[in-house]
């Protein structure tokens, strides 16, 4: 039977494919074997360090075509590979740790061939992993339609894209993989549970639920809810999910700091991580690692424990003695085997172990795990509870920053100080939890009508700041005029009846101010102005 | 500036089996006239005489890699102003950039589809002075 043209390319395809994992696995034997013979050499001479460059052609080879011929694996051991093999060939050390990263990196390439092709391409879930896209990501609403026209107002009114479906059968067209903020699935549904379960390997799931007991949460729980929030829905706890899983999807990548007095263990580890999406900075000399700690403000430090002059232990204490740096997490790299001393190293600030020869993909594994606990646990400290804004500390250390910023780059900010009027006056009326409500919906109105740029921090009970980098005092006092008005006309849900409530700020700019304090006295005269003034008006340093 | 219809592709990659599908692939399903060089010497001597309408250049290779073949091959009068496409495994967005400011229109990520490489390549072409 003749094959239509279409077939014969196919096949021709698949017969070159055929060859091309044949030559795939004999490379793999022969730098098996090649390393084998290498690695119990009793001198590392020029003959040695000729075949460790012949070798480290091949795994280059293998880093090139194992992707090409449904072996992705390969070739991601196999390019750290090629780094370790070119260093031994142009370096006379051959150090105990760098023959056992590089036996390890051989032994990773037989395992991925052995493991046999992948099915799906592999690059394709590893884009994925990495890709950061600035596209708005839609919020899928599914509700009883009922239900559906009013979460949809409030959803829609908190910037998100929304798509609404009332089955679970609008599911079936979604493209695996596609970007989604969260899916809001409302509890009057027929099957909200089933609906969730089915959602859940797609997107965060918010539950709005009326039963918000122990057993229905668990029971949310077990269908792979995030979040459950009860009904009569709270829009700002609706609206703080929401925030949370879309920060979450497009948060920078990740910070690494590589501390290894050998730079070719130290490049190879880099690779790895670098592979996976991270930004990776390596410091071979261990008394330059502060230096490079504060240029870099990594989310992590990756550290050898045993390096000459300065030890990892040693480092580990120094970096520990600056406050800014109590909860980094440092994880180290050691052939330590001695369990005393690396409890004196988790004493002293390690959080992990990681034995060398390091497994890249548990390095990869690992170092993304303590990154992300470490960046969750930092925005909680650093902001206020109960409005997620920065809190007083945190505010006034941007604000230095933010004012050396200005300084050196020529430019002037404004510092806008914020404060509600007569806010005892809702408390008392009110009550506190209305209270509360005032003040995070003053925090969301700053945080919608300002700037992205703009800073913004919770300064003390019912006052506020913010920074307004790259803006003269005149512009910042017309746009926080704008957003007095709209807010002053926005109504709370009162004890009884609706209410209104209004703020006063006051705004200086940075021209004259070298000194923060300076700049936060001038803005709190003019408040004090505008309160004395009668209240509801932003006022300037006459 | 319009983009003439692309035929001639000056195509170098040092692994022989990569070499071998891209070739095909690009033959067979673009009907592409291919010259491939298996290394940045071979094409740094058959460029001029193939005169190339468009350069496709593995990143990685021993010896002289992509975007020095790349500047290499620039020196050469009748290459001057050919437009050069690098092929690369893993790229990330920043580094997309830095291949572009080395003089390519785009890059093409390793391991690439077989079957859909000729189309790539083909838009990459045809939306040359669209940016």
């Amino acid at each position: 039977m003749a094959l239509s043209p279409e077939e014969e390319l196919r096949d021709a395809l698949r017969r070159l494919r055929a060859e091309g994992v044949q030559q795939l696995g004999e490379r793999v034997r022969e730098v098996s074997e090649g390393w084998s013979r290498l690695a119990s050499r009793p001198q590392w001479d020029d003959a040695a360090r000729h075949d460790a460059k012949e070798l480290a052609a091949s795994a280059h080879r293998l880093a090139g075509a194992g992707g090409t011929f449904g072996f992705p694996a390969i070739s991601l051991a196999a390019a750290p590979l090629e780094v370790m093999l070119l260093g031994l060939s142009e370096h006379v050390g051959d150090s105990a740790d760098r023959i056992g990263q590089t036996t390890q990196l051989v032994n990773a390439v037989r395992a991925a061939w052995e493991a046999g092709p992948s099915a799906t391409g592999g690059t394709e879930a590893e884009a994925n992993a990495t890709a950061q896209s600035g596209e708005a990501e839609a919020v899928f609403l599914f509700a009883a339609p009922g239900e559906q026209a009013a979460l949809a107002g409030v959803i829609g009114n908190l910037g998100y894209a929304l798509e609404q479906l009332t089955g679970i059968e609008a599911l079936d067209g979604i493209v695996p993989g596609s970007r989604i903020t969260a899916a809001v699935v409302d509890d009057t549904l027929p099957e909200p549970i089933q609906t969730a379960a089915r959602l859940s390997p797609l997107c965060p799931v918010i539950l709005l639920a009326k039963e918000a007991g122990f057993e229905a949460r668990l029971a949310a729980a077990r269908a792979g809810v995030t979040a459950t929030v009860a009904k009569p829905v709270d829009v700002n706890e609706l609206a703080d999910w929401l925030d949370h899983f879309a920060n979450h999807n497009t948060q920078a990548r990740y910070s690494i700091l590589v501390v290894d007095d050998d730079p070719l263990l130290a490049e190879a580890y880099a690779l790895a991580l670098r592979r996976a999406g991270m930004l990776v900075t390596v410091v071979s000399d261990p008394s330059l690692a502060i230096e490079a700690l504060s240029a870099t403000t990594p989310d992590l430090i990756l550290m050898d424990v045993q390096m000459p002059l300065v030890d990892g232990i040693e480092l580990a204490r120094v970096i520990r003695q600056s406050r800014r740096h109590l909860s980094l997490p440092i994880v180290f790299l050691s052939a330590e085997q001695d369990t005393a001393r690396q409890l004196l190293a988790r004493r002293l600030g390690g959080d992990d172990f990681i034995p060398k020869p390091v497994d890249l993909d548990r390095l990869v594994t690992l170092v993304r795990l303590r990154a992300e606990r470490a960046r969750s646990l930092r925005a909680v400290m650093e902001s206020d509870s109960l409005t997620g804004l920065l809190n007083h500390a945190r505010f006034k250390e941007r604000l230095s920053l933010e004012l050396e910023r200005a300084q050196r780059e020529g430019k002037e900010l404004s510092l806008a100080i914020i404060d509600l009027d007569h806010f005892k006056g809702v408390n008392d009326t009110h009550g506190h939890l209305v209270g509360d409500r005032v003040i995070r919906g003053l925090a969301r109105a700053l945080q919608k009508q300002l700037r992205r740029t703009d800073i913004i921090g919770r300064y003390g009970g019912e006052e506020f700041a913010a920074i307004l980098p790259g803006t003269v005092e005149e512009t910042a006092a017309e746009r926080l005029n704008q957003i007095r008005e709209r807010f002053s006309a926005t109504p709370f849900d009162g004890a009884e009846a609706p209410f209104r409530v209004t703020f006063s700020a006051g705004i200086a700019g940075s021209g004259g101010h070298d000194e923060p304090e300076a700049l936060i006295s001038a803005a709190d005269a003019a408040l004090y102005a505008a309160k004395r003034a009668g209240r509801n008006r932003v006022e300037r340093p006459s | 500036m319009t983009a003439q219809p692309l035929s001639r592709i000056l195509y170098v990659e040092d692994d022989a089996d990569v070499r071998k599908v891209a070739t095909f692939a690009l033959k067979m399903v673009g009907k592409f006239e291919i010259e491939a060089c298996s290394s940045g010497e071979e094409a740094l001597e058959k460029a001029a005489a193939f005169a190339p309408q468009l350069l496709l250049l593995d990143v990685m290779m021993p010896g002289m890699d992509g975007p020095t073949t790349l500047a290499r091959l620039r020196e050469l009068p009748e290459i001057a102003g050919t437009p050069a496409i690098f092929m690369t495994a893993k790229v990330q967005p920043q580094e997309v950039q830095r291949y572009r400011d080395l003089g390519s229109l785009d890059v093409i990520s390793k391991p690439f589809d077989p079957m859909t490489l000729s189309a790539t390549v083909r838009e990459i072409w045809s939306s040359q002075g669209t940016h």
